[in-house]
C-alpha cells in the first residue's frame, strides 16, 4: 500500500511535482493518481451505458426486465447501466496580481534553514484548475474556464467535446495578470456561459471586497447554480514567518502597513482566522461550499474536496 | 544607600536607546510585497490598544533593565533588600565542641558547620572585618581566604568549651572594629547542655545557624578514676557510663585489657586489679563506638609500685599506730624504714610524718630535734578552741588544740590545710586515721 501511495502524483509536494513538467502533463498525473485512489462509483442508473445484470427484486421497474433472457431461461433479470450526467461546470480562476506571490519571497523566510520552495498561489491554482477540468471531462461533464483579474481575461464556455481540454490548457498558459481582482464580473460571465443550472468553482485568494462577492454569489445561487469556493492561501499568509520589521505593501492596492512581525504575529493570525470564519459563515449562509487550500498541500487534497462537491450533484 | 562606583551611574543614560527605539520604531525602511496587507492593517487596527500597551511595557522593561545594570555596576551599598551590605564587622563563632564530632546523616556535624561558616564568609566584601572564634574562645582575624583555611583546619575539641566566653570574645572583637554594622554568626548544634542560657549581645546582631538535625543517641564514659592513684601494687578502677540501656565496657592499663563487663546506665563499676606494670602508667575505660565517638573513651593515670615501708614510734601516739595498722592490713604500707611516723621530739631522719609532742612540755625538745633534722619549721604558740580545718580532704574536720607553724629561713613547703591563720593541725577530733 505504501508503494502505491508513493507513486500517486496527487499526493506529491506541489512544488516538486510542478517542476517535473508543464501544466497539461502535471494535471494528467494528478488526475491519474487521483482516479487510482478512488473506488468505482456504486451509483448505477438506467441510462445509455450498460453495466451488468442483476436478479429482479420486488419493486423494480418492469421496463428494465430483459425479456429475452426471461423467455430463454425463465429467469427475471434487470439490466443495469452506468449512471451518466450532463453536468455543466465552469472554473472561475483569479489571476490577479495578488495571486502571483509566494511566501518564500519574504527575506525572513529565506533565512529559515531547510525551508522548501513553494509555488505561487497562481501557479498552484492553475494546476489545480487543470486537474479539476480534466477530472470532470473524464466524468463526461462539460467544463469551461473563466480567468479574471480586474476584468475577464479569457472565457471558455463549458463543453464536453474533444479538444476542450486543450483549449483550457492553452488559456491557463496565457501570460499576464492585471492589478486588481473583480470576481463579481467574472462570476456573472461564468453564469452567462452556463445556460442552465450547473457547477461553478471559484479559485481565488479572496483578497477582494466581501460584499461584492456575496452579491454575485447570491445571484448565482438564485438561478440554481451550485457554487464551490476554493480559497487559495500561502502558509505565510496564514501565519507570519520568522521575525523582523518592514513596510508590508499590497501589490494590488499599494496599501502600505509598517509592522514588526514579532509584535503583530499573534494578532495577525487571529485576524486571518476571523476572516476565514467570516467567509465560511457568509458562504455557508448562501449554500456555497468553501474550502481553504494551502499552497503547500498536495493537489490531491483540494481536488478531493472539489470532487466531493461534484459528487453531491445529480 | 551609597555607591562604591558612582561613575557607573552614567550608564543610566543608555535608557535613551530604548526610548528612541520606541519613538522611532515606525520608521521602517525595508519594503516587502505582501498581498494580505489588508489583514495586517486590520490586525493592527483591532489590536492597536493591546499592541500599544505591549510596546509600552516592552519599552519600560528595557529601560528598567538598563537602569538595573547601571545601578548594579555602581555597586550600591545598603542594608535593605539584600542588595549588598554596609561594611560590617563579622565574627563567626563555630561550636567545635565535642558534640560537633557526632556523625549525622553519614557526615560529622562539624563538616556541616564548616559549610555554613563558609557560606557566611562568601558574602563578605573587602570592606568587612572578619573573625573566626572557636568554642574554646580562640580568636583569629583576617581575610576571607585566611579564615577559610582556618575553618578547614578546625577539629573538635575535648569537652564543651566555653560558649559564653567565645561569644563574649566575638562581641569584643566586633565592637573594637569601629564599624557601625556588627554581626556575630553563631554556628552550633544548639546542644542544651552547652547553651543553658540565652546569649545576649546588646551591641551586635546575633545570627544563629543551626542545622535541623536530630542528635544521635549518645553512649559515653562519664567517669573513670583509679582508686587510689597509687597502687601498691593493687588497686581498682571506677567508671560510670551514660546510655539508654546496659552497655559493654573494656578497661586497659598500658594498652593491656584487664577488665570487661556490662554496666547498667549510670551504675558505678569498680574493677580491681594488680597489674605487673610499675611506675606511672596510662589507662582507659572504653565502650563500643557510636556516632559521637569523642566520649567513648576516658583516660586516667596511676602509679604502680611496692607499698612504702613505714615505722612508727610510740611517741606518735595510739591514734597514729591504729591508722598505720589499718593501712598495713590493706597492704597499702608495709613495715620498713622508708618513712617514719614520729613525734617531733623524736625526729632523727627524714622523710617522716611528724606529729606534735603529746606533752607540751616537750615543745622545746621538739623544736631542737627539728633543727637537727634540718626541717625549716618550728612549733609556735599553743592555741585552744574548736576550729575548722580548711583544705582538700579535710572537709568537716575540726581541731581543739593547735600549734602555730613558724617558718625558718629557706622554708618551702606545700600547705595542705589551714587552721585559723596559719598552717597547722595538732589534734584531730573527727577524721579518718588515714588523714
Amino acid at each position: 500500500m505504501e508503494s502505491t501511495r508513493a507513486r500517486r502524483a496527487d499526493l506529491f509536494d506541489p512544488a516538486s511535482l510542478a517542476a517535473l513538467g508543464r501544466i497539461e502533463i502535471v494535471a494528467r498525473w494528478i488526475v491519474d493518481g487521483f482516479m487510482s485512489g478512488l473506488h468505482r462509483s456504486p451509483r448505477k442508473g438506467f441510462s445509455v451505458e450498460f453495466a451488468e445484470y442483476r436478479p429482479y427484486q420486488a419493486g423494480d421497474d418492469l421496463r428494465y426486465i430483459d425479456w429475452k433472457i426471461a423467455a430463454r431461461s425463465d429467469r427475471w433479470v434487470i439490466r443495469q447501466y452506468e449512471e451518466e450526467t450532463n453536468l455543466r461546470a465552469s472554473i472561475v480562476l483569479d489571476v490577479s496580481r495578488s495571486m502571483v506571490w509566494t511566501g518564500t519571497s519574504l527575506p525572513s523566510f529565506a533565512r529559515v534553514p531547510g525551508a522548501a520552495e513553494r509555488l505561487t498561489k497562481l501557479a498552484y491554482a492553475e494546476r489545480l484548475a487543470a486537474a479539476l477540468a480534466l477530472l470532470m471531462l473524464r466524468q463526461r461533464d462539460a467544463v469551461g474556464l473563466v480567468r479574471f483579474d480586474d476584468r475577464i481575461r479569457s472565457a471558455i464556455p463549458p463543453r464536453m467535446r474533444h479538444g476542450q481540454w486543450r483549449r483550457i490548457i492553452s488559456a491557463l498558459e496565457e501570460q499576464g495578470s492585471g492589478r486588481a481582482s473583480s470576481a463579481p464580473a467574472a462570476l456573472d460571465q461564468a453564469a452567462r456561459l452556463i445556460n442552465r443550472r450547473g457547477l461553478i468553482v471559484l479559485v481565488s485568494d479572496l483578497l477582494m471586497d466581501m460584499p461584492d462577492v456575496e452579491r454575485a454569489l447570491r445571484g448565482l445561487r438564485a438561478v440554481g447554480h451550485d457554487v464551490t469556493v476554493l480559497h487559495i492561501m500561502d502558509p505565510a499568509e496564514r501565519e507570519l514567518p520568522a521575525s523582523g520589521e518592514a513596510l508590508f505593501v499590497d501589490p494590488e492596492t499599494e496599501l502600505a502597513v509598517p509592522a514588526s512581525i514579532a509584535d503583530v504575529r499573534a494578532a495577525y493570525k487571529n485576524t486571518v482566522d476571523e476572516v476565514i470564519g467570516e467567509w465560511r459563515s457568509m458562504l455557508g449562509g448562501l449554500g456555497v461550499g468553501y474550502e481553504v487550500v494551502s499552497t503547500d498541500e498536495p493537489f490531491g487534497v483540494p481536488l478531493r474536496r472539489a470532487f466531493a462537491a461534484r459528487q453531491l450533484l445529480p | 544607600m551609597s555607591f562604591l562606583a558612582p561613575l557607573y551611574l552614567l550608564l543610566g543614560g543608555a535608557v535613551a536607546v530604548p526610548l528612541l527605539i520606541h519613538l522611532l520604531r515606525r520608521r521602517i525602511g525595508v519594503r516587502l510585497e505582501f498581498p494580505a496587507a489588508r489583514y495586517l492593517l486590520r490586525a493592527e487596527r483591532e489590536h492597536s490598544r493591546t499592541l500599544r500597551i505591549r510596546n509600552l511595557l516592552l519599552m519600560l522593561l528595557r529601560v528598567v533593565a538598563l537602569l538595573a545594570i547601571a545601578v548594579a555596576a555602581a555597586r550600591p551599598i545598603a542594608r535593605w533588600l539584600g542588595a549588598g551590605h554596609a561594611p560590617t564587622a563579622l565574627a563567626i563563632v563555630i561550636d567545635n565542641s565535642l558534640s560537633s564530632s557526632a556523625v549525622v546523616n553519614g557526615r560529622p556535624l562539624l563538616d556541616q558547620f564548616k559549610t555554613m561558616a563558609r557560606a557566611a564568609l562568601s558574602s563578605a566584601t573587602p570592606a568587612d572585618r572578619l573573625w573566626l572564634v572557636t568554642i574554646d574562645g580562640h580568636v583569629r582575624g583576617g581575610s576571607p581566604a585566611l579564615l577559610r583555611d582556618e575553618i578547614a583546619r578546625l577539629e573538635p575539641i575535648d569537652g564543651a568549651g566555653d560558649p559564653m566566653a567565645a561569644l563574649s570574645r566575638a562581641a569584643t572583637a566586633v565592637r573594637g572594629a569601629g564599624l557601625e554594622a556588627r554581626q556575630i554568626a553563631l554556628v552550633t548544634d544548639g546542644q542544651a547542655t552547652e547553651w543553658q542560657r540565652t546569649p545576649a549581645m546588646a551591641d551586635a546582631q546575633l545570627l544563629i545557624y543551626a542545622p535541623s538535625v536530630r542528635p544521635p543517641v549518645n553512649h559515653a564514659v562519664t567517669f573513670a578514676e583509679a582508686r587510689p592513684t597509687r597502687w601498691t601494687p593493687r588497686g581498682s578502677v571506677a567508671a560510670r557510663f551514660l546510655s539508654l540501656d546496659s552497655t559493654t565496657y573494656r578497661m586497659t592499663i598500658s594498652g593491656r585489657t584487664f577488665g570487661r563487663g556490662t554496666a547498667a546506665p549510670n551504675e558505678e563499676v569498680v574493677v580491681r586489679a594488680a597489674p605487673p606494670e610499675r611506675g606511672w602508667v596510662p589507662g582507659t575505660v572504653e565502650i563500643e563506638p557510636d556516632e559521637l565517638a569523642g566520649d567513648n573513651v576516658r583516660y586516667f593515670a596511676l602509679w604502680i609500685g611496692p607499698a612504702p615501708g613505714v615505722n612508727s614510734s610510740p611517741g606518735a601516739g595510739p591514734f597514729v599506730k591504729s591508722a598505720i595498722d589499718v593501712l598495713r592490713s590493706s597492704e597499702r604500707v608495709v613495715d620498713g624504714r622508708d618513712i617514719g611516723v614520729v613525734a617531733a621530739d623524736e625526729v632523727s631522719s627524714l622523710p617522716a610524718l611528724i606529729t606534735p609532742p603529746v606533752d607540751p612540755v616537750r615543745l622545746g625538745a621538739a623544736n631542737r630535734a627539728l633543727e637537727r633534722a634540718g626541717v625549716p619549721w618550728r612549733f609556735g604558740a599553743r592555741r585552744s578552741g574548736e576550729t575548722s580545718v580548711r583544705g582538700t580532704g579535710f572537709e568537716g574536720v575540726t581541731v581543739t588544740v593547735r600549734y602555730d607553724l613558724v617558718a625558718q629561713a629557706g622554708a618551702a613547703a606545700e600547705t595542705l590545710a589551714v587552721v585559723g591563720w596559719g598552717p597547722c593541725c595538732r589534734s584531730v577530733s573527727s577524721a579518718s586515721p588515714a588523714r
